[in-house]
């Protein structure tokens, strides 16, 4: 080390400290909040899909149009698959077992996944084709909506439409950082 | 020990620099505590299963720079700016004069805004080489090979003598 890195490491060394610590108390308290906070916010994914679960089968039975209950089965699927989602993705806790190469992959990996592959197509597969199904019912029931109907379809289509390039763009941006620790780790 | 007792040792002995490592990460205040309170969450919740296979140091510090690196892919996409690695750092400006360079408030900050700009990777190289870990140590806690180490440590020390040293021009 040259003394003029000395120095910067002295300096680095010296910044001044605000002698953060928590007591085990107030870790435990924050877990707790934590923990609660967590469990709400699936709690909260899970009534979502439960209400939109709950409004589809209703509707089965009010309106006995073929067409509308495909279109409620497949958004039942679709939220239930949402549910599903929420499981998997649970808090995992950090561990000291894993060095930075590793986590950093495995967590530009999961944003990936996220963006592109098998789980992006499950949501675009799973999710969309419901409510354009259950429109058409709905357009073949009532013809006289079939102008707002038709708008909201185009809308909906244009929006899931874009998400396939959106999220294509994110993944590459993943991928490319995936691709960096992938040469290093082949340099080893 | 219990997990309690690991992580009041581990907080007492590697306190300052997990702030400094925060520091490292997180420019803006409020962000940089909540940051910093996840460290010592994440420190204490992974002494339980802590066994011992290697030492407190790096165990603790593979928590915070992983908690830390996730910290930085999630909240990366509300940032404009692209992080970049050690090969093009003589891209960026280097910022203030010769003059500055003597303030060591200014030295500081510079020093600081210099680290939030590199991956995560290079970020935790330079920050264990300002730690005064060695390259064994280093190679131990990021898992890379303690050839590339080498490789990056002395790419570190150039850049740190260029930019932050004494003799530095602007």
């Amino acid at each position: 080390m040259t003394d003029d890195n000395a120095d910067v490491v002295a300096l680095w060394q010296a910044q001044g400290s605000d002698g953060f610590h928590m007591s085990t108390e107030e870790i435990h308290r924050r877990l707790e909040t934590m923990n609660r906070k967590l469990r709400r916010r699936t709690l909260d994914g899970y009534l979502v899909c439960a209400v939109l679960s709950a409004f589809f089968i209703g509707w089965m039975f009010v309106e006995r149009n073929a067409l509308q209950t495909v279109g409620s089965i497949l958004t039942i699927i679709g939220a239930g698959y949402l549910a599903w989602q929420l499981r998997q993705n649970r808090f995992r806790p950090v561990t000291g077992d894993v060095t930075l190469l590793q986590h950093l992959r495995g967590e530009l990996v999961r944003q990936r996944n996220f963006h592109w592959g098998s789980r992006f197509w499950q949501r675009i597969i799973l999710l969309a084709p419901g409510p354009l199904v259950f429109s058409a019912g709905f357009v073949q029931a009532h013809p006289e909506v079939s102008r707002i109907m038709r708008f909201e379809t185009i809308s909906f289509i244009v929006i899931a439409l874009s998400a396939i390039p959106l999220n294509l763009w994110m993944a590459r941006r993943y991928q490319r950082q995936i691709d960096e620790l992938t040469r290093l780790q082949e340099e080893q | 020990m219990s997990q309690d007792a690991l992580y009041d040792e581990a907080a007492g002995v590697f306190g300052a620099a997990l702030e400094r490592l925060a520091v490292s990460y997180e420019a803006d205040r409020d962000k940089r505590r909540d940051l910093l309170q996840d460290i010592h969450l994440a420190i204490w919740r992974s002494f339980e299963g802590f066994a011992g296979h290697c030492s407190l140091r790096t165990w603790v510090y593979r928590v915070a720079h992983n908690v830390a690196a996730s910290h930085v892919v999630r909240h990366r996409r509300a940032s404009a700016r692209p992080l970049v690695s050690l090969d093009d750092v003589d891209d960026l400006p280097a910022g203030g004069d010769s003059e500055a360079a003597l303030d060591h408030q200014q030295s500081l900050g510079r020093l600081r805004e210099f680290i939030q700009q590199l991956n995560p990777l290079e970020r935790q190289v330079i920050l264990l080489y300002l730690e005064g870990t060695d390259a064994a140590g280093i190679a131990e806690i990021t898992g890379i090979s303690p050839g590339n180490v080498a490789t990056k440590v002395h790419r570190i020390k150039k850049i740190l003598a260029g930019r932050f040293g004494k003799g530095r021009t602007a």
